[in-house]
Formats: structure tokens, sequence, C-alpha cells
């Protein structure tokens, strides 16, 4: 027995500093070498709008060391099902959705089967990210209803979660501050048909309309007629937007923090994929989620980073 | 035994070796099944290059309905910032782009994306803003598409006569037989600036007319630069201006603009000729406010850049029914627009 | 106390007890380890604070060069708005003509740089502006910080922390951040002197441009504050905007130049402060102390895995060596051990390291000498036996029997019969003690006896032809020697020295004690001998001493004196002294041992 000890100790010595040699290489490479994940982000709408978002979730990426992932914009030609389907076919294994039909493309990824990880940006699925539609709909109609008057609210029949909440909770605030609401429908087909409110508008009524959504309300600013005495709140995060607020044809916009948004579903995702997340600075209570902006206060320090990209 | 152990010993350690070494990236898909385009456009505001990329879109579309190849394009702006599109290219060397498409910042400084593709084996189409010859030549997988610009500068001037040659002495107002014009040049150093610049005044005075420039300056292809400079020249030399030629479409609807704003009446506005062929271009032609432009055939170019990029991507090198000039250049032609033929124009872009 | 006392005791005494393998391995080990570990430790603090170093230094460095960079960028851009107010704006009165086109001109020259430049009168009037003068409606300059600023203190010019500009008009709705220089200016119109402001918007691409490109080298993050600690660029400042993130910018404000260990956050690091020229500006590069770990976590690895195996090596090796050293050890204590238990004829160890040898060998020579006197031992007890079998068988010489016998008959014939009973007797007893029962060690009184008995019978045989003396002291007649002494000295006396004598023969026999040995003497006053034969008779030679036939017992003086010194030792045995014709004297030295019967 003792024969066998010398060799076996010896065995085992060396045995040992390969692994430690190996480990040391392979070390070099884990902590240095991003992570393989392949992930895809599919919006509504064109890009631009979304450039926040796109910051958001790549300052995530940056900061989890892992690969930017793929933005399919919005297709006329792909519904986003296909878009989601050719991304799966390209090997994607996380997801940052934005729905067009909520539903659908919860059934779908039911479907598929194939468990990938997705998290989905519309407020449907996860409370935690912000910002709560409910809320940012109450603090708007608290200031719609201001004016007194009458309110009306634009819809376009939209599948989106998102703006169902917003429409519900929207009127239910409304109402409790005793405003008088009225909805007009100017979508056709999944189109927002702009023509239906310039006739609207050009009635020359002075009341408060409001758009819950950034398309919408870029529609009814262009809408607009010169000298409209009509206040036009709205969701809205787009250039367009900043731009009618700044030339005063949108009296309101309720913003939401679209970066902190997409740092946020990032993160998400990735805690949904295995990735760990610890070393990651995470939004605590102060994170700013959104923000009530006027043209009075769009320039202000705070509100000027939000709104204006930094960087490119 | 102890022999036995050694050897193992060392074919351990040597495992251990390589596998440090190896490890390569991942590749995105298989081989054929799956097509990467880089495309980097130098600033997302440009109204020609917005067209340019939706009607790429377009092709791209219709190539992937067609083929069953799943094409995925990467779309990055440079916001007018060479070292951000120098690192957009990055970008898309490390995302594994078959073919990249690009659209310089600075014309002059290539070199560092020329050299990363390079060294990553990724053809690149450079598109647009003409590379110097010397930089194109520097590796055999560089290719141009855009639209001779000197070509355009002689259209505006063949424009130009035949309005002169119907009605020249309404043109020139003040009676002189010199026709009093100021130029609206795009941008310093560009070439598409330099050629129309030039073009567009020589050929005009080989015509036989003879020319008087009241100014010349830089707008920065954009509207309100150009505004602000016609409403200084307006206030300098008032109704003296006889012709306004403008390096592109944006620039004009400044100058129209500038004059909207003066309160001169349309029919005393000198005459003003721009080059692309922008929608809200070809609106002001049929609006009566400018006189003609020069159209830049952008599906022309989307089409010509597109079928390029995918037969570079597929077949690692132009298909034979492409024809390029010096085996780099494809060059597509610009064509005049005028009151009379605009609709058709405008009909291109409502497909 | 006592506890820990008898702790280290019993520790100690195992540890005594163990072998030597055991204790020279565990003690080699123990300080190899500690040495490697040691070393290991101190070569690792040394190289992390190697490691440290150079990273700050490289820092540093990057913060330099930075700061070099910034200061390069702002002086650019004092120089822009020098040109503009001295070579342009001093120069010109705004009644005659508009500056616009010298304006145009440096906006061209420095484009990438610039966002616009513009001039204003202080009730906030645009005077002329480049590259684009269409203002925004409603738009009232005075209120903007970078107008307020400007004019509260004339003689300087200020730069804004970034801001997205709020003048001028894109209808592309393109918005820019911008980091403003404004001054106080002197504008002319008509002869009349009135202050406004000249702005330069200077693109925040620029400051942006120098941390990405450089910032990304470094080991942990550098951004950059102005005077009163707001941030201007941040890696993360996307993050901290929107209150996701924190950083320790205000508490930066009171650094100077330097490097400084803070604590922020839960996290240790260092932080490196440079300030840049005229702004006031602050370059700060952080470096969190985990990177630092980071960077020398792989040669932690490293080391320890060095060590390791070192510390491996080591105890295999001494495993080895004291293997080496103990082995043999071992081997020889097992033949040792064998030896304890008797096995004389086994081979002993011979080997390992030099000192074990030549123990062995000596262990070796030690048993083949212990064989060898055993050997001895064997022999001497052999001799002695022999000898004693000589004396018995010399005892029953024939010679002497038939003389006696016949001296007895020729006396019963001779009807001397008292004679005769007498040497009957007389033969009688020295038969019986000679005999003695077979016991070798009789007292020196029954010795005597033995003497005078065969005295008794000599002298009735020589017919009186010497005389006989026996003096003897008491207390010697109680000890013990060995039998048949004195009697063949009598014998040898009768015969090489009364022969010759006519009635004057005289024996004289001693006994007496003294310095605690017993002496009995036996003189004569015969012929003598010579001192080769006294030499010769004492001989030591391991050969028995031949049988003298022709004396009565025929043992002989060389038997008595190898016997006695068999028996007794080396130092006892004969002395002769003689002189020729003068007589001899033979001397009997024993030791003073007293005679136990039951012995």
């Amino acid at each position: 027995m003792k024969k066998y000890i010398r060799p076996v100790v010896f065995a085992a010595a060396c045995l040992s500093f390969i692994i430690i040699m190996f480990l040391l290489t392979k070390s070099e490479e884990i902590t240095n070498r991003p992570r393989n994940v392949q992930i895809s982000v599919i919006l509504s709408g064109s890009r631009e709008r979304w450039r926040s978002l796109e910051r958001g979730i790549y300052q995530a990426c940056g900061e989890l060391k892992i690969e930017k992932p793929f933005v399919a914009e919005s297709d006329e030609l792909l519904s986003q099902t296909e878009q989601l389907n050719s991304e799966i076919a390209k090997g994607a294994n996380g997801f940052i959705i934005f729905p067009e039909d909520s539903r659908e493309t919860s059934e779908y990824l039911l479907q598929t089967g194939l468990n990938i990880p997705a998290v989905i940006i519309d407020g449907s699925e996860n409370d935690s990210l912000p910002a709560n539609n409910a809320e940012m709909a109450a603090a708007l109609a608290e200031s719609a209803a201001e004016s007194g008057g009458k309110i009306t609210l634009l819809t376009i029949g939209s599948r989106r979660e998102d703006l169902r909440q917003r429409a519900d909770a929207f009127s239910r605030r409304a109402r409790e501050l005793g405003a008088e609401l009225s909805t007009l429908d100017i979508g056709f087909d999944g189109d927002i048909r702009g023509e239906y409110l310039a006739v609207y508008f050009s009635k020359g009524q002075s009341e408060t309309v409001v758009a819950l959504d950034n398309d919408v309300l870029e529609v009814a600013a262009a809408a607009l007629p010169g000298n409209s005495k009509i206040s036009l709140y709205g969701f809205g995060n787009s250039d367009k937007v900043i731009y009618a607020l700044d030339h005063g044809r949108i009296k309101e916009i309720c913003f939401q923090n679209e970066f902190s948004l997409g740092y946020s579903a990032m993160i998400a995702l990735a805690e949904k994929m295995g990735i760990n997340t610890k070393e990651v600075p995470v939004g605590s209570g102060d994170s700013i989620a959104y923000r009530l902006i006027s043209r009075e206060n769009m320039y202000d320090l705070e509100t000027e980073r939000l709104i204006f990209p930094l960087m490119p | 035994m102890k022999k036995l152990f050694c050897f193992a010993l060392i074919l351990s350690l040597l495992c251990a070796c390589f596998s440090s070494c190896g490890g390569g990236l991942l590749e995105r898909g298989s081989a054929q099944k799956e097509i990467l385009i880089g495309v980097s456009v130098y600033d997302q505001y440009d109204t020609f290059i917005g067209v340019l990329k939706d009607e790429f879109g377009k092709f791209v579309y219709e190539q992937r309905q067609k083929s069953g190849v799943n094409i995925s394009v990467l779309y990055e702006s440079a916001s007018v910032n060479q070292l951000t599109q120098n690192s957009q290219i990055e970008s898309f060397v490390s995302a594994g782009c078959d073919v990249m498409c690009v659209n310089l910042v600075d014309r002059t400084n290539a070199t560092d994306i020329i050299d990363k593709a390079k060294a990553a084996g990724i053809p690149v189409v450079f598109f647009n803003r003409e590379l110097v010859p010397d930089d194109l030549e520097r590796w055999d997988r560089l290719y141009y598409v855009g639209a001779p610009a000197w070509q355009s500068g002689v259209i505006q001037s063949e424009i130009l006569d035949e309005l002169c040659k119907k009605d020249l002495r309404r043109i020139d107002k003040n009676g002189d037989g010199v026709l009093q014009y100021v130029m609206l040049e795009g941008e310093a150093g560009h070439q598409d600036a330099i050629m129309r610049t030039e073009g567009s005044v020589s050929s005009f005075a080989e015509k036989g007319y003879k020319l008087e420039r009241l100014e010349d300056e830089i707008a920065n292809w954009t509207k309100d630069q150009a505004e602000t400079k016609m409403t200084q020249w307006i206030a300098d030399h008032g109704g003296r201006i006889e012709l306004v030629f403008s390096n592109n479409d944006e620039m004009a609807l400044g100058a129209i603009t500038a004059l909207e704003k003066a309160g001169i009446p349309q029919e005393n506005w000198p005459v003003i000729v721009g080059v692309d062929g922008t929608p809200t271009g070809l609106a002001a032609i049929k609006a009566g406010k400018m006189q003609g432009t020069v159209f830049n055939d952008a599906k022309g170019q989307a089409e010509a850049i597109f079928a390029l990029a995918w037969s570079l991507a597929t077949a690692g090198k132009p298909s034979d029914s492409i024809a390029l000039d010096n085996g780099k250049y494809i060059r597509i032609d610009y064509e005049p627009v005028t009151p009379e033929n605009v609709d058709k124009y405008i009909a291109v872009y409502s497909d | 106390m006592s506890r820990i006392k008898s702790f280290f005791d019993k520790t100690f005494k195992y540890y005594r007890r163990k072998s030597i393998q055991f204790t020279i391995s565990l003690s080699f080990t123990v300080v190899a380890v500690v040495c490697m570990l040691v070393m290991g430790a101190l070569l690792y603090r040394q190289f992390a604070d190697n490691m440290r170093q150079t990273i700050i230094n490289d820092n540093q460095q990057l913060v330099s060069q930075i700061v070099l960079n910034i200061n390069n960028y702002t002086t650019s851009m004092r120089g822009i708005s020098d040109s503009i107010y001295y070579n342009v704006i001093k120069n010109t009165d705004l009644a005659d003509r508009n500056i616009s086109k010298e304006m145009s001109l440096l906006y061209e020259a420095n484009k990438n740089d610039l966002i616009s430049v513009a001039c204003f009168t202080e009730d906030g009037g645009l005077v002329d502006a480049a590259p684009t003068t269409t203002q925004k409606e409603n738009i009232d300059v005075r209120s903007q910080d970078w107008f307020v600023r400007a004019m509260a203190t004339i003689e300087n010019s200020h730069f804004s922390i970034p801001h997205v500009q709020n003048i001028f008009e894109d209808s592309n709705q393109r918005y820019r951040w911008v980091i403003s220089l404004s001054r106080m200016v002197e504008l002319t119109s008509g002869g009349n002197t009135s202050i406004g402001v000249l702005l330069v918007d200077m693109n925040y691409n620029g400051i942006e441009t120098i941390f990405r490109e450089m910032g990304a080298n470094s080991s942990g993050y550098v951004y950059l504050i102005d005077r009163t600690g707001q941030i201007i660029y941040h890696p993360k400042q996307d993050l901290i905007y929107s209150g996701i993130y924190k950083e320790n910018n205000i508490s930066a404000v009171g650094y100077s130049d330097g490097i400084y260990q803070e604590n922020f956050d839960g996290a240790a690091r260092s932080v490196i402060v440079k300030q840049t020229g005229y702004t006031g500006w602050r370059v700060i590069s952080v470096v969190p102390t985990s990177e630092f770990t980071m960077s020398v976590a792989q040669t932690r690895i490293l080391v320890i895995a060095v060590t390791g195996f070192a510390i491996m090596l080591i105890i295999i090796m001494n495993a080895f060596i004291s293997s080496r050293v103990a082995d043999p050890i071992k081997k020889l204590e097992q033949s040792v051990r064998d030896l304890e238990k008797g096995n004389l004829a086994l081979n002993i160890f011979i080997g390992g390291p030099y000192e074990i040898e030549r123990l062995g060998k000596a262990i070796r020579s030690t048993v083949d000498r212990i064989i060898s006197l055993m050997g001895d031992i064997v022999k001497e007890h052999e001799q002695k036996r022999r000898m004693e079998f000589d004396a018995l068988q010399a005892q029953i010489n024939p010679h002497f029997l038939y003389n006696t016998l016949d001296s007895i008959v020729w006396m019963i014939e001779s009807e001397r019969y008292p004679e005769a009973i007498t040497m009957v007797t007389a033969l009688a007893s020295l038969f019986r003690i000679s005999l003695s029962k077979g016991k070798n060690i009789i007292s020196i009184g029954e010795e005597l006896k033995h003497a005078q008995n065969y005295l008794h019978i000599q002298k009735i045989r020589y017919k009186n032809k010497f005389s006989v003396e026996i003096n003897a002291d008491s207390e010697i007649l109680s000890c013990g020697t060995i039998k048949l002494i004195v009697q063949p000295l009598i014998e040898n006396s009768i015969y090489h020295a009364m022969q010759i004598m006519d009635g004057d023969g005289e024996i004289k026999i001693n006994g007496y004690q003294k310095n605690g040995g017993v002496y009995i003497e036996v003189r004569d006053n015969g012929m003598g001998m010579t001192q080769e034969k006294i030499a010769s008779l004492l001989e030591d030679t391991s050969e028995p001493a031949p049988v003298d036939e022709r004396s009565g017992s025929g043992i002989g003086l060389k038997n008595v004196h190898q016997r006695i010194k068999l028996y007794y030792g080396q130092e006892y045995g004969l002395e002769i002294e003689s002189e020729l014709d003068e007589g001899t004297t033979v001397r009997i030295h024993l030791p003073y041992a007293r005679f136990d019967e039951d012995a």
C-alpha cells in the first residue's frame, strides 16, 4: 500500500496543477469575452421613435457585458409574429417586445413552446417596469382636467394592452375629477386617420383633446390648424412630439422615461435568461419613471436630460 | 507504469494549452441561410438619404420573398460624426455582417473604415458620398454606387437653357444681358457640391450665356441655413437676383421660404433650380415655386446598392449581370425634372 | 493555563515518540510550507501593489492626456470667441454693415466643433448669427443662463454645463446639446457703444468624443465635472439622470489635484482628480478597488497554483528524502531487534547514508566481537574442562599409583604395618580430595591437607630425604581455590630439586594473605632453574601443558598456571623465582575469595 502513495500523490499534484492552469486560461476568456446571447428587440413603429428605449437597452447590455441586441422595427411588410418567427429561426434566445396586439403576441409565444425568455414592455405583464400605465394616465388626467370643460379622448381601436390600461385609468380619474369625457375614434384598419381629426379640429372649438399614444399625438399635433384654441395633451416621446410641444402645439405631455424602461426591461430579460445581474446598477425608488412636461418646463436641466437624447 | 503516467501528463498539459488558444466567435446561423447587411448613413435627417433607405428596404423585402433567404439589415445613422460611424462599422464587423453599405460622413476620412473592412474581409459598398479614387483602390472589394455629380450640374444648366430659350427676357429682369445668380453650396470639400457648383455654371456659360456671380455660400445642405443666407442676400441685393442655383432641393426650399418671408410676390422671384427630386422638392415644382430639379434616382441607386450587396454577400463577388465602371463604380444617371414631367416623378414616390 | 500546558506536554510527548521519518517529514514539511506560504504571500502582495501602482499611473497619464485635450478644445473655442470679438465685432460699426460674412467664415472653419455663433444686444435682440438666424418664436435669451452669467461678470468668458440649445429654429426637428461659451462684448453702432453678448455654442460631441475614445482604455472610468460638481460628462450619465445610478460627484468638488481613496456606495475605490485650466472643470478617474483585485485575480490563482504545486513537490521530496534517511535506520533497527531476539547469525543491514553505514558496520563488528568473545568463552570453558579432565586424568597417573602401591606392598611385606596403614590412608585421602565429589573449588585448607597427604606419602617413599614445613595463615584456610595446585608444585620440587639432595632438602610451604590476594609459596633449596626455563614454564600457549610422565601427577607447572589464569584471570597464577644452586620459589597468587561450601 505504501509503495503506491508516492506516485499517487505526484499524480494528484500534477492533475491539480493542470486543472488550475486550465481554469486560469479559461477564466481570462470568461471575464473578457462577452457572453453569447442573441437578443432581439421587436418594436412597433419606426425606430426613431424608440431611440431612448434603444439606448436604455444598449446601456444595460454594456453593463451586463453582453452583445448588443438586434432591433427590428415595424415593417409594413411583415407582421410582428412573422418578425418573431424569423428572429427565432435566426437563433434568437431572448426577446424584448412592444406588441401591437398584446394577446396575440403572448399567445404566439406560448404556442411556439420553445420557452424563449421574453419581456413585454407595454405594461401588460411586468408591473415593475417603469412606468406604470395607470399611474401615468391618472397624472395626465389630473393635468387635463384642470382646465375644466370637455375632454375628448382619441382612440384608434387598437388591441394594445398599454393603451387599454391608459384609457381605463384616464377615464376613471377624469370622471372622478368631474370632467366631461367623450371619445373620438380615428383609427381605421390600424391606420391613424389624420384627416378626420383635421376636419374635427377645423370646427374651431375650444376644448381639451387627449391622445394616449405617441403616434396618435403626432398626428393630432400635425392636424392642428394654426391659431387653434385646442389644448392638446397626451403621451409622447418622439422628436416630432417634442418639436410640437416646443412650438406650443401640444400643451403638456406625459413623458415616459423610455430609457429607464429599456434599461429595466433588459435587466429583467437578463435575469430571465439566467445572466448574473448582481453587479449592475438597478433602479431604486428614486429613479425617474415618467414626467409631465410642458413648454415651460421642458428646458429645465433635469427635464432636458430626459427628453433630449444626449448621445446620438 | 511510470512511462504511461508521464505520457498521460504531457498529453493533458498540451490539451490545456490548446484549448485556451481556440474558441472563435460563434457564427450567426449557418452559411447561406442568412445574410446580414450593415448600413450606415451619414445623417438620418437628410431627406434624400431617407428616401434611399426606404427604397432599399423594399428591395430587401422583395429578395427575401424571392429567395427565401433570411436577410437582416442593421441600420445605423452616424449623425454627421465620422468617429461615430467608425464605431458603427466596428459593431458591424463584430456582428458578423456579410457586406456593409457605407454613406461616409467625411469622404476624405475613409481610412479607418477601409482598414477595418479589409482586416475582417467584409466587402464595402460606398454610396452617395464619393471617396477619393486612391482610397477606393486600396482594396479590391470596395465599391461605389452613386450618381455622376458633374452630370447633375450639366442637367441644371440644360434645364435653365430650355427656360432661357423660352423666355429669357422675363428671367433677365434688369435686361443687361447678364444673368445675376446666387449659388447655395452644399458643403465644403464635398464631391457633389463641388461638381454641381462647377458643372452647372460652366456648362451654362458654355451655352453662350453671360453670368455674374452675386453670392456663393455654403448652406450645409440644410433648409434653415439656406434660408438664412437667402434672407441676407435678399436684404443685400433685393430684386437683382435673377437665378438661384442650389446644390440640393432642401436648400432651394430654404431660399423659397426666405422669399416668402420677405413678402416678395411669386412672379418676381428668381428662377430656382435644385437637385435631388425629393418629394418636397417635387411638390415645390408642382406649385410653381421652383422651376426645375435634377432627379437623383434614389430607387435606382437603392436597387444597384442592393444588387451589388446581395451578390457580394452570397457569391463573394459582383455577379456578371452587374456592370461596373473600372470594376468598382456604378453610376446611375440623373434626370431632369421640370413642371412638364414632374408628375411622372411624383408617381415614383407613391409606390 | 495548566490545561494548555498539559496539552502541550502531551503533544510533545506524542511528537517525540513518533518515528524518525515522521518527525523529519513533518518538520521539513512544516518549515517548507510556512516558507512557501510566506514567500507566496509576500510576492503576491508585492505584485498586487505593483499592479495597483501601475494602474494608478496609467490612469494618471490618461487623466493628464484628457486634461490636455480638454484644454486644447476649450482654448480653441476661446480663440474663436476672441477672433470674432476682436477681429470682427470690435472693428465693425453695425450701422454700416453687418458681420454675417465673417461669422459664416468662422463658423465654416470650425463647424466640426461648433453648433453656432451668435451675437446679441443687451435687450436680447439678435445682431447676427451663423449658420442660421432663424430664431424660435417666444424665445427670450435674456433669461437663459449663459446670457445672465456673461452680463454678470463682464471680464471673463463663461463656459456653461451642457444643455440643449434653445434659440434657433431647426425645421429638421433636430436638437443640439451644446456647451455655451459666452462673454460680454462691446457693440458699436453709429459711433455709439453698447454692450451685448457673444455666444459660441460648442458641440457637446467634442467633449464626448474625447472621453469616449480615451476613457475606453482605462480600467475604471473617467468623468468630468464643473466647478460646482455638476456632471459634464459621465459614461453612465443617462443612468444618473434617470436616477438609476449615483456618483460621488458633489464631494469630488472638494478634492484638489491628486489621488484619493474613497468609499462610495459600499465600494472602495481609488480616485484621481485633475483640474483643467481656465474653466475650473475637473477630470476625475475612478478605479474601483475590485478592478485591482480582478486584474490580480489571475495572478493570484497562478501564485496559489504554483505555491500549491511547490508544496506538493516539497511534501513528496520530503517523503522521499526522509525515507531515504529513515529507511536505512528502520532496516538497521529491524536488524537490531532481530538481534535482541538472540538471532546472532543474521545479516546486519549495511547501507544508506554514510553514517548509517558506519553504524551498521559498527554493529556488525560488535556482533562479530560478541560472537568471537562468546567463542572465546566457549573455548575457555572447553579448555578448563579439558584441563580438569587432564588433571583428573592425571591424578590417576598409573606410575604414581603403581609406585605407591609398590611401596605399600613392600611395607606390608616388611611388616612395617603402621607405615603401611598411614600410606594407605594417605592415598585414600589423596584420592578423596582429588575427586572432591566432582567439585572444582575447594577450600585452601583442604588443598593444603591434600598437599600434606601427598607429602606424607612422598616422605615415606623418599625416606626422609627432605623436610617439609607448612605455614598458612588461618584466615586463608577458609578461602576458595581450584584444586590440585599445590600438590603439583610440591611434586615439581621433589622431582627437580630433591633428587640430588641428601637429607638437606627443605620444602617450605607458606600461605598468607597480602593486598587482597592470597599467596601460597612453595620454596625449595634445590638446584634452581634458569630464567629461560622459568620463562618457558610460564609461557602462554594455547596448548594445554603436556603431561609430564616422569613426575607424579604429571600436570606440571604450566597446567597449574594456566588453570589459575583461566579460572581467576590473567593477573593471577604462578610466579617463579629461582637461583641456580640456591633454590626455587614458586608462588601461587589467588584472589581472596571466601569459600562457601554450598556454592
